[in-house]
């Protein structure tokens, strides 16, 4: 069922054009990224070629800052997924469909977590062409690279659970779509705050969401990373699930 | 043979806040019997199909599906569960035979009986003409009978119905009362309606819903 229901939300993605719409706008922003990273690179190069400065990696000047800036636009993508996803189908009545058929609210938000998550892997393979287009020329970090990718698909998966989480509650999209944002942006903006705040408070910025992500970007896989995202995206699944479980008695008023 | 008791609502009430939308309402239904909620809009007629599909927890007592509590049971009540609501549940970017296939994926119907199960219903409705067009592009009526064709695909064995012929001409209206004609020895039914005609020709009991409270005609053992 969960399967299904995954099918069905990225096929429905699809059929909409609303994934087609953000893959042409993902394309033109971070395409124009991309060519000013290089260009800027290739400026650098050559500027610290002609005083002798030695050479420095294209993976650091180039990949690392693309997805950095990936990251943070699918910060604006993904509340538009989630909505698309769970608050658009309570407004249009069809999450009564799945709501009065003997599927539970674990299935369905998988289901639909999960499909949501292949549509954020769509829109987010043909930025990773872009940095295999410097192998033709030059030599790429590979590790990095992939380590990179990999932090990005653990950052996605968490912002998604969180998204969800928020989109359950509501029945107005855009709404929606706003809170998802404005949350996403605190939670990234507690590693400015805690850096900011004496020593003895500068744990806040573990909780930030981008902070953890810099390690991957950086090219160095760290478990305590991967158990934040984890733990993360794991919280806010299970909250998801609760909340459509206690479905009736929100519709109820209780 | 005693036909089984496929609802059996116990004196269920319902409180939106302070304001009680349904108080100590109580009956039962059996296989191939038809029962009408009527009354005027805002007396609670879809509060109490929504209470017998699980998608609101009554304030106070308990309702039984096929002998499942739709609240501790959900899952097995609603098994047996189809389901029309006054706002149709469709998927406009899908054809009208992708969004059925769902709809088998949904309740579980075995993969080998989904051709069975869409002719049946596609026929009954006559909607084989229009199975590759979108719903989205297609009229008023055409939807509503897609929206009944989903509610019948599973063959439930109780179907609750909320206001099924807004938006059918005379003759599809005709249909669809032959169609419910033809379903009711399967199963119970409850029909949220303003049509007159609907109540009599398909129902032999009738809930009146008003602001004062309901009224319960030829109803047994129906109490309100």
């Amino acid at each position: 069922m969960i399967v299904t229901l995954a099918q069905h939300e990225f096929t429905s993605l699809l059929k909409t054009g609303k994934i087609w719409k953000l893959l042409a706008l993902c394309q033109c922003i971070l395409g124009f990224i991309f060519y000013s990273l290089m260009e800027d690179y290739s400026f650098k190069s050559q500027q610290s070629l002609l005083e002798n400065n030695g050479s420095f990696g294209i993976t650091e000047e180039v990949i690392h800052p693309l997805f950095a800036w990936t990251a943070l636009f699918f910060f604006f993508i993904t509340p538009l997924l989630a909505t698309h996803s769970l608050t658009q189908e309570r407004k249009s009545h069809t999450l009564e469909l799945y709501l009065t058929s003997a599927i539970s609210s674990t299935q369905i938000i998988l289901g639909k977590y999960l499909g949501i998550l292949v549509g954020q892997l769509f829109l987010l393979l043909p930025v990773l062409i872009m940095p295999l287009l410097i192998t033709l020329h030059d030599r790429l970090d590979i590790g990095q690279f992939l380590s990179g990718i990999f932090g990005l698909i653990l950052l996605l998966s968490a912002t998604l659970s969180l998204s969800f989480f928020i989109a359950c509650f509501s029945k107005e999209p855009l709404i929606a779509a706003l809170v998802i944002f404005v949350t996403l942006f605190f939670l990234t903006l507690l590693e400015w705050i805690g850096s900011n705040l004496n020593p003895g408070l500068q744990w806040i910025k573990e909780f930030a969401l981008l902070y953890h992500c810099k390690n991957f970007l950086s090219g160095a896989i760290n478990t305590r990373d991967i158990l934040y995202y984890t733990v993360f995206s794991g919280t806010f699944i299970y909250l998801s699930v609760f909340r459509l479980h206690k479905e009736s008695d929100y519709r109820s008023g209780k | 043979m005693i036909a089984k008791e496929l609802i059996i609502v116990e004196n269920i009430s319902f409180s939106r806040g302070s304001t009680w939308v349904i108080q100590n309402l109580s009956f039962t239904l059996k296989q191939g019997e038809c029962l009408a909620l009527i009354g005027s809009n805002g007396t609670g007629k879809t509060t109490t199909l929504h209470l017998l599909a699980g998608l609101l927890r009554p304030t106070l007592g308990k309702i039984f599906i096929n002998g499942w509590n739709i609240q501790t049971q959900a899952l097995l009540a609603k098994q047996s569960i189809g389901f029309l609501p006054d706002n149709l549940p469709l998927y406009h970017e899908l054809t009208v035979k992708e969004y059925l296939i769902l709809i088998a994926k949904l309740k579980k119907i075995p993969k080998e009986n989904w051709p069975g199960a869409l002719e049946r219903v596609l026929e009954a409705l006559s909607l084989e003409n229009h199975q590759n067009h979108l719903i989205g592009l297609l009229s008023k009526g055409l939807k509503q009978r897609v929206g009944i064709a989903q509610a019948l695909l599973h063959n439930p064995s109780v179907l609750l119905l909320d206001e099924p012929t807004q938006g059918l001409d005379a003759k599809q209206m005709d249909d669809f009362q032959t169609i419910i004609q033809q379903y009711k020895s399967q199963g119970a039914i409850v029909l949220a309606t303003h049509s007159e005609d609907e109540v009599k020709s398909l129902c032999e009991t009738t809930l009146q819903f008003s602001t004062e409270g309901i009224n319960a005609y030829d109803c047994h053992p129906c109490t309100a």
